[in-house]
């Protein structure tokens, strides 16, 4: 189940930014691209041939692979649609965090290494931008974790989803806005199973 | 002090670690100086090493020996992280200053050409100290981490509000260490040579280059086998704080009140696995590649130049405007003409940040000992006949009092 997840993940990932880009146009009175335009992007991207800047390095060239593969991994320590991740019990929530921000430290550097003034631009941008952000989802993070008693993903996972049940059992629970989108699809995802048994 | 104490010296050891990291690193930002940079950092580390000693002391307060033995190892393991680190830091930024004759970072930059090994292990060095997976620092910070938050299981509401906020405290550390070392690496190796130094520069000797090596190997296994360093380092700990296993396979921590883990080699095989299969997929989908090299864009200017990159001072800017309450920068711009106001001979501008803990605390500790010193200075006056004089007057008192 964890590993169809992952690859449910990744296939359907472009879709819901698609969704979303729509979704967001028709708010504002366009037209919008069609929901399959990001898998096309993708497609024309993965084509792209190779210019790379004589001043840039070999960090230049190995930030891509730093930056998707951290995202994958971060990826697997997701849970989605079960409880259960590729990552088992090493899948950790401030793991995850620095995961992620060993991505947007190489990311930094690649901008830096055209020596041009935009890359330096937005790798200062992106750096100041992290110190802001950075402390306030670790704090909410928190929240989650210690509600849980565990930084464990799937703990987490498991002790909201248990509390929602307990407490919102006959309510619909689409109609309850949470700031995590995660826990909803977790509890959903229990409720169904506590309801097959019934 | 270790061995226990009332709940406020625990308190007051994060209190003052949560300071001392934030501020040190903070003041570390500034640093165009390489070497400067570093030691400002290092303020930065032991603020982290008291988080950890601080949280052990607080569950010692309360008789939580397990707790207090793990957060007391998290503050052990960084020491040792630190050490291995901030050595290999210091080792390459002196390879850089016996290359170069200068630690001012403004001067450096496309090092990475002509010293890659130095700038290899500059690299090395400063993801594990921004604590990125799968270096050591992440380790130490992971269990700092998890300390502080099992300060949550205090029975008491202030460690319950602290631990948490220093938690916070750690995260903000984190991310502006993460800006400090993108602009020492970023500025000084990346890029364009600043200067004709720079471009010049040879790579160190090998002996040197060894040195450095030895210990960016290091980095990297205290980070992939945590559970090997643990388990050396929880003797030590658990001597003062009474026993805790933390089960530890070589390469996987778990802590087992919390059923949190963690695995670093795993994550380094992970990635490396799945860049393999990005390079085949892409290889797949888009044929084989060949690239194209040509010059940075340049605006249409005919050739770009060094002065145009970015500079170390512009790239903490934003940083500098946000927290300004702590930095108070000053800057000074005085423009000299020949025909006021239209033709312009120079501008010089300065700018620069108050140095509060140089200026307010230690700048008037110093005058108030050279001044006592001054007054002092006037018993020594160099005379034979005074010296003999104080001896008498010396035997004198002696004698009236010891009567």
């Amino acid at each position: 189940m964890e590993y169809f997840q992952f690859l449910i993940i990744i296939i359907f990932a472009p879709l819901v930014n698609g969704i979303i880009k729509k979704f967001k146009a028709n708010m504002q009175g366009r037209q919008g691209p069609g929901i399959f335009q990001p898998y096309y992007d993708l497609i024309r991207l993965f084509k792209k041939e190779l210019v790379i800047s004589n001043i840039s390095s070999w960090i230049f060239r190995v930030t891509p692979y730093i930056v998707f593969s951290s995202t994958l991994v971060a990826t697997m320590m997701v849970p989605v649609i079960t409880d259960k991740v590729l990552f088992g019990n090493m899948a950790d929530i401030i793991a995850l965090i620095y995961i992620l921000a060993l991505g947007r430290f190489f990311m930094a550097l690649a901008g830096l290494d055209a020596g041009t003034a935009f890359g330096g631009e937005g790798s200062s941008r992106e750096m100041t931008v992290a110190i802001l952000v950075e402390p306030a989802m670790m704090l909410s993070l928190f929240t989650a974790a210690i509600s849980a008693g565990s930084t464990n993903l799937s703990n987490i996972v498991n002790s909201s989803a248990s509390l929602y049940t307990r407490k919102f059992k006959r309510l619909p629970l689409h109609t309850i806005p949470h700031p995590c989108p995660l826990r909803l699809y977790s509890c959903n995802n229990r409720r169904n199973r506590q309801d097959s048994r019934r | 002090m270790l061995g226990g104490g009332p709940e406020w010296w625990g308190i007051t050891v994060l209190i003052v670690g949560a300071v001392s990291a934030v501020l040190g690193v903070i003041y570390a930002l500034m640093e165009n100086d390489l070497k400067k940079l570093l030691a400002y950092s290092s303020i930065e580390n032991i603020g982290i090493i008291l988080l950890g000693i601080g949280a052990s002391m607080l569950f010692k307060a309360y008789g939580m020996n397990a707790l207090a033995s793990l957060a007391l190892m998290a503050g052990l393991y960084h020491i040792l992280n630190h050490t291995v680190f901030k050595g290999l830091l210091f080792l390459s930024a002196g390879s850089v200053l016996h290359a170069m004759h200068t630690k001012n970072m403004e001067k450096l930059g496309g090092l990475i050409k002509v010293m890659p090994y130095t700038s290899l292990f500059f690299l090395i060095g400063s993801v594990s100290i921004c604590a990125l997976p799968p270096f050591n620092g992440f380790v130490s910070e992971w269990l700092t981490y998890q300390s502080l938050l099992l300060g949550f299981n205090v029975p008491s509401i202030t460690v319950k509000i602290i631990s948490p906020l220093g938690g916070a405290v750690l995260a903000l550390t984190g991310a502006l260490a993460a800006a400090c070392f993108v602009k020492a690496f970023g500025i000084s190796f990346l890029g364009m040579p600043r200067s004709k130094h720079a471009e010049e520069a040879k790579e160190v000797s090998p002996s040197m280059i060894l040195g450095m090596a030895m210990l960016a190997v290091l980095c990297l296994l205290l980070g992939i086998f945590p559970g090997t360093v643990s388990n050396i380092i929880a003797p030590a700990s658990s001597m003062i704080n009474g026993s805790y296993g933390l089960p530890s396979y070589e390469g996987l921590i778990l802590i087992k009140e919390t059923g949190s883990g963690l695995s670093p080699g795993f994550v380094l095989a992970t990635m490396i696995i799945v860049s393999l299969a990005i390079m085949f997929f892409i290889y797949i989908v888009g044929g084989k590649k060949r690239a194209r090299y040509g010059d940075s864009w340049d605006c249409g200017i005919p050739s770009l130049t060094p002065r145009m990159q970015y500079t170390a001072t512009g790239f903490t800017k934003p940083i500098k405007l946000i927290f300004k309450g702590i930095y108070l920068p000053r800057r000074e711009i005085s423009v000299s003409y020949i025909v006021k106001p239209f033709f312009v001979k120079s501008i010089k501008y300065k700018s620069e940040i108050t140095p509060f803990f140089e200026k307010y605390i230690y700048e008037p500790g110093v005058l108030f000992i050279h001044r006592l010193a001054s007054k002092i200075r006037l018993l020594q006056s160099g005379s034979l006949h005074l010296y003999l004089g104080y001896i008498l007057i010396t035997l004198i008192v002696l004698l009236i009092f010891g009567v």
